[in-house]
């Protein structure tokens, strides 16, 4: 069997931390989660995670911060940043090139269930490249 | 994959937002000028929109979103945070409470919707409201095109619903008949249409084609049933009927509200989808400047309630050819409806019923009883054994009980949450400058004191702002602060709660009291000119006493303090009310901590036995007969110094019985409207738990009971009510 993917999670929302690790944990995935962008930071750093689930409205550190810093590091080229915000208002789409932090961008009003499915869609089509 | 096992910890969390948010709002009161207040009342509303958006919430998150637009607008310097945006706040958190319980209960989402959007528009605008509230609605006519399809069996029925006049909320009321319908078939038009009977019923009448297996008499008896129709109209009608297969164009076309557009990501693709990808693009989504339009829709789902069951399952069922099937009808009428959870997972806690909640301890009663008869017959037949298992019993219903009474308890933050808000609104609309304080909110108490706790609570605040504190200008000639002060404070003494409302008000008049009993011929003059001040002030729990000449709105007509008596009492506390004219008043709600099971004192007077709260009991004492001394016609006794007048029980409760002198008195000494008495009784037998049960009509009716109790030996103990023995 294939490693266990792991997801970040960085939401200071207690329910979205709770949802999103239930739904990602019951996909097979590896979920960890931080309540702002600076734990966010500490756990990307020593989970090295596959994907990352942000939000954009944060606490001490927000969501495109958090992004910019991460990418600094080394092995974040591989990660998927996924911005998942309440601010989005359009369907889940992909854009070129980074905008706030990342190319994808879901709304918070779409299901976790459908979260789950998109970023799995997301890393079959990675792995297939 | 169902978003019901969420709904728990969204209310939960939600209901922690919405509490924080109504203190903010009240912060912003208090310090318009402070941005860090307008900035967490920002992230408030912004958690819950963020949550509701992902349950599927929409009315919810729109109405947050409107208020973080709100906050932006205050942040940005372009609106001042006045009272008037405090008071859109509020209007807006009631809304919100209004919505989730809505949710809980299945009740109407967007009920004060339209109205609390338009007042938010208007102050965006600096425009500040004349009571004008216009509903916008949109009046769409039906979206069916075409008549749905019919089984050869099945007939369909127009059914016309009118709500009864006096009916509130008749748009509830009629999706209550609709889904009634639907539990005969299938609902397959409504005119108006789901979302604008949601809105509102204008015209109290609404439309419904059911297509059913059974006969319309059914439906008519159902119909009959329903107690909120005025009137009902079943009339057969004729749809065109059409093969078993689906395969054709949907039924009900769905319109773009339901639609559920799935779209490509590799393997993501839903056969016969309306518009297909192009497949250049399937790897990279089209490109396009992203922000305000997407490239490629992946799932486009507008979010409504009705919704929740029209998801994207997962991938398999999503991608199978002939999926489009599970949408061609559109949502049904019936899973449209709220009706509350489709149980998917288990959650981790539940809810019971408060009646359930009721039935226990009245069991665990029972079993408290039935050991005592256990014990008392193991004594009885001198079974060393047997009493021995009915030690280890005890201790097992001992500890039921405990664990029963802490489900049953709440903190009384949970009721006391809403006072500094209705505290404000009243302040406001007297004019008045108040600040409110409240402390010991954490202290818990039984739930069914609680519940019964919200009235007196209320009755009592309410005279202290209507009645209590003065106007400001007032205040000032007075040299006080022009603020006047509210404290509630709450502390458990024993097993006892006490519950202090203080105000630094005018106090009670015992003059203008004297005045109102004397003219409302309540007491004579003579008499009442006899009583002392502080016992005049007990006359304020006289049913039809006001000492406000004019009659106020707020505190109704002098029946508030009677009716906090009355309920407090019920609850077996007691109420003290102190005031110094010009100084303030101060009322002691006294509360046990739980109902049915207390701690008595049995006691024997006149060949029977009673039992007396040991809560209303101070001590207990054996006198000389010969230190009872005469005193005004009254007998007294010195305890501790205090001279203290003693009551024959036998007396008090009209016994004829022949009384035995006695060398010695036995004297339990309580405490009545504040004074200290001595209850003479003939034997003092010992403290014991017992099981409250109430008397029941009509012997409730007698005066000084608060109800009965059954002994070990199977006997029925009457449990007094001091307070009314006088």
């Amino acid at each position: 069997m294939e490693n266990k993917k792991r997801v970040l999670i960085v939401d200071d929302n207690h329910f979205f931390r709770e949802v999103m690790t239930n739904e990602f944990s019951e996909a097979g995935f590896d979920v960890f989660a931080a309540e702002d962008g600076q734990e966010g930071l500490r756990k990307f750093e020593k989970m090295h995670p596959d994907v990352v689930i942000v939000d954009k409205i944060m606490p001490k550190m927000g969501g495109t911060r958090f992004m910019k810093k991460a990418q600094e590091l080394d092995f974040s080229k591989d990660v998927l940043f996924v911005t998942v915000s309440s601010m989005i208002s359009e369907p889940p789409h992909e854009h070129h090139h980074d905008v706030l932090g990342s190319k994808v961008h879901i709304p918070k009003t779409t299901r976790p269930i459908d979260i789950v499915i998109l970023v799995e869609q997301l890393l079959s089509r990675k792995a297939a490249k | 994959m169902d978003m019901s096992r969420y709904k728990k910890i969204f209310m939960e969390e939600s209901r922690e937002h919405l509490g924080k948010l109504g203190s903010l709002s009240l912060e912003m009161e208090k310090e318009p000028e402070n941005m860090e207040v307008i900035n967490a009342i920002f992230r408030e509303a912004h958690s819950i929109k963020g949550m509701a958006a992902s349950m599927g919430y929409t009315p919810i998150s729109e109405l947050t979103h409107k208020v973080e637009d709100l906050m932006d607008l205050i942040r940005k310097g372009e609106i001042g945070a006045n009272s008037h945006i405090v008071d859109v706040m509020l209007r807006a958190i009631d809304v919100l409470e209004a919505q989730l319980n809505a949710i809980e209960s299945g009740g109407d989402i967007e009920s004060g919707l339209p109205e609390v959007l338009d007042m938010i528009e208007r102050s965006q605008k600096g425009d500040i409201p004349q009571n004008k509230l216009k509903t916008a609605q949109k009046q769409a006519p039906a979206t069916q095109k075409e008549p749905p399809e019919v089984k050869e069996e099945q007939a369909a029925y127009v059914v016309t619903l009118t709500i009864k006049g006096d009916e509130p909320k008749p748009n509830v009321k009629g999706l209550l008949g609709v889904k009634k319908l639907s539990e005969f078939g299938r609902v397959v038009r409504l005119v108006p249409g789901l979302e604008e009977i949601r809105k509102g019923l204008k015209k109290r009448e609404l439309r419904a084609t059911l297509v059913t297996g059974v006969g319309n008499d059914d439906v008519i008896r159902a119909l009959k049933d329903l107690s909120y129709l005025e009137s009902f109209d079943v009339s057969k009608t004729t749809v065109r009927s059409r093969a078993e297969g689906r395969n054709d164009e949907p039924a009900v076309p769905h319109d773009d509200r339901d639609a559920v557009k799935v779209g490509p990501v590799d393997g993501f693709i839903g056969q016969g989808d309306s518009t297909p990808p192009d497949p250049d693009d399937a790897d990279t989504p089209v490109p396009g400047p992203a922000v305000d339009k997407p490239p490629v829709e992946w799932i486009t789902e507008e979010l409504a309630i009705e919704q929740e069951k029209v998801v994207i399952e997962p991938l398999a069922q999503v991608a199978s050819p002939g999926s489009e099937s599970s949408f061609d009808e559109g949502p049904r009428v019936e899973e449209m409806l709220p009706s509350g959870e489709a149980g998917a997972g288990l959650p981790r806690s539940v809810r019971i019923g408060t009646d359930l909640l009721e039935s226990f301890i009245n069991i665990v009663g029972e079993l408290l009883i039935t050991k005592s008869r256990i014990q008392q017959q193991a004594k009885n037949l001198g079974i060393t054994p047997l009493s021995e298992s009915v030690n280890r019993l005890e201790s097992l219903i001992r500890e039921l009980h405990t664990k029963v009474i802490t489900v049953r308890m709440m903190p009384l933050e949970s009721i006391l949450s809403r006072m500094p808000r209705l505290v404000r609104d009243l302040a406001r609309e007297k004019g008045k400058e108040i600040e409110f304080t409240i402390t010991g909110g954490d202290i818990e108490l039984d739930r069914a004191i609680l519940e019964e706790l919200t009235d007196p609570v209320v009755h009592i605040l309410r005279n202290a702002v209507d009645h209590g504190i003065e106007p400001p200008n007032q205040r000032q000639m007075s040299a006080k602060s022009p603020t006047g002060k509210i404290t509630l404070s709450a502390y458990r003494e024993r097993d006892l709660v006490i519950l202090e409302f203080t105000d630094d008000g005018r106090g009670i008049d015992p003059e203008k009291i004297r005045e109102a009993a004397v003219s409302r011929g309540i007491m004579k003059k003579q008499q009442i000119d006899l009583l002392k001040d502080g016992d005049v002030l007990l006359l304020a729990f006289m049913p039809s006493l006001s000492t406000n000449k004019e009659v106020s709105d707020i505190s109704g007509r002098g029946v508030g303090m009677d009716v906090v008596k009355t309920k407090v009492e019920s609850l077996g506390g007691s109420v003290r009310l102190e005031s110094r004219k010009g100084q303030g008043t101060k009322v002691v709600l006294i509360l046990p901590l739980t109902v049915a099971i207390i701690q008595a004192l049995l006691i024997k007077s006149a060949g029977e036995t009673f039992a007396l709260p040991l809560s209303k009991t101070l001590k207990s004492a054996e006198v000389a007969a010969e230190s009872v001394q005469m005193s005004q016609n009254q007998r007294v006794v010195s305890i501790d110094g205090d001279m203290t007048p003693l009551f024959r029980l036998r007396d008090l409760i009209g016994s004829t019985d022949r009384r035995i002198e006695k060398e010695y008195i036995s004297l339990v000494i309580s405490e009545v409207r504040g004074k200290h008495i001595g209850l003479e009784v003939d034997e003092i037998v010992g403290s014991q738990e017992i099981f409250i049960k109430s008397l029941g009509y009509p012997l409730e009716k007698i005066q000084g009971f608060s109800g009965v109790t059954i002994l070990g030996d199977g006997k029925p103990v009457l449990i007094i009510d001091i307070g009314n023995l006088f």
